[in-house]
């Protein structure tokens, strides 16, 4: 996968203050982020069914989104999701579905229960603006180790390389009593 | 010809050991992913797939259940082998019995290849595979197509087959590595 995470912080690591500076930072710069995508990998576990796919989702601002859930094994299009504010529309099976919930739309039609809404920005490291924080615990550098949001926790668990904006590279989201979900992050591309 | 070989590779086959290639072709006919890796085969009911790349995933029937493991993820899924006959295209192989008595077989003409090919449909579906052509070959069976109901077909190549060797036993077993989430209960 992408470039291996150096175990040691580079040397001139922050100190505590610095860490709450660059995650404040962190926050701004990427809530003025214009698109983004990730490549990468997603294993969900519910109860005792799981599932494990390759997903590539292209975000484009707050508006809209596209996302490919593809079978690792043969790299056949599971789902295909298109999402605008308010009308998310899903291609799977060769029939389309529509709602404005995309997390009901996986839970019904694929049942598989994903937070998107909140994935949005989890996966790049940052809180979802619109609910509050009930618990977030960083690292020397000011980037999550953990955060715990609208139910989820979020652990952070390697980065893209090692500086205080960097992105996610192996993320492990839960929520009780009996769902998880992994991210692989392979490949990142982001636009200001 | 090809068929008494095709017979031969049901009922005298117990074990089968393989390099493969495979290519997933989609209902548009674009090649939709290449994968490469490992085939082992202990009849009735075992196997292990293991694919090496583009990721590393292992798949074990050790003759009661099936495990998955996707090993970037450190997830293992174990489920009980009839409810995990699509695991692997191997999974439609595992009965040492004669062909006629699981498929209907037809004889294909494939004048471009050098094998013979003939086209299995299984006579119980239970997978999702609906379709399994053999090519037949010196080695017996060389390549596969299997088709789904969706029009996706994957192509299997087999290269330096080896059968009714000795193969060991922890081959056509699995026990989750410490740390590993496993999900489901085996049977």
């Amino acid at each position: 996968c992408a470039a291996q995470h150096q175990a040691a912080p580079k040397t001139d690591t922050v100190s505590g203050a610095d860490a709450q500076a660059n995650w404040k930072q962190r926050q701004a710069d990427f809530a003025r982020m214009s698109a983004w995508r990730l490549q990468g990998k997603v294993g969900v576990q519910f109860q005792d069914q799981s599932a494990s796919f390759n997903m590539s989702w292209l975000q484009n601002g707050n508006d809209g989104y596209e996302m490919n859930i593809k079978n690792p094994l043969t790299g056949s299009i599971v789902a295909y999701l298109k999402g605008s504010p308010g009308e998310v529309t899903l291609q799977t099976n060769g029939k389309t579905y529509q709602d404005a919930s995309a997390e009901r739309l996986l839970q019904g039609q694929l049942g598989v229960s994903l937070p998107l809404d909140g994935m949005k920005y989890w996966v790049r490291g940052v809180p979802a603006p619109d609910s509050p924080v009930q618990k977030v615990k960083l690292d020397a550098q000011g980037r999550p180790e953990m955060l715990q949001q609208s139910g989820w926790v979020v652990a952070y668990n390697g980065w893209q390389d090692n500086d205080w904006k960097a992105l996610p590279e192996k993320i492990n989201l839960s929520r009780a009593p009996d769902t998880k979900v992994k991210v692989i992050a392979k490949d990142w591309q982001t636009r200001y | 010809g090809g068929r008494e070989k095709l017979d031969e590779f049901f009922t005298q086959v117990n074990t089968m050991q393989s390099a493969f290639t495979q290519q997933v072709i989609d209902d548009k006919g674009e090649l939709r992913q290449s994968s490469s890796g490992n085939v082992f085969l202990s009849r009735p009911g075992k196997f292990r797939w293991e694919y090496a790349a583009p990721d590393k995933h292992e798949i074990v029937a050790d003759g009661k259940n099936v495990w998955v493991y996707d090993v970037e993820l450190d997830q293992v899924t174990v489920k009980p082998m009839n409810k995990a006959l699509s695991a692997a295209p191997v999974a439609m192989l595992l009965q040492k019995q004669p062909v006629d008595k699981q498929f209907s077989v037809q004889a294909m003409d494939a004048d471009n290849s050098t094998l013979e090919w003939f086209r299995l449909t299984p006579k119980k579906q239970d997978s999702d595979f609906t379709t399994m052509d053999l090519g037949v070959g010196n080695n017996g069976v060389e390549e596969m197509i299997l088709g789904d109901k969706f029009g996706q077909q994957t192509y299997i190549k087999f290269q330096g087959v080896r059968t009714n060797i000795n193969i060991d036993n922890s081959r056509f077993s699995f026990t989750p590595p410490k740390g590993v989430d496993v999900v489901g209960t085996p049977s």
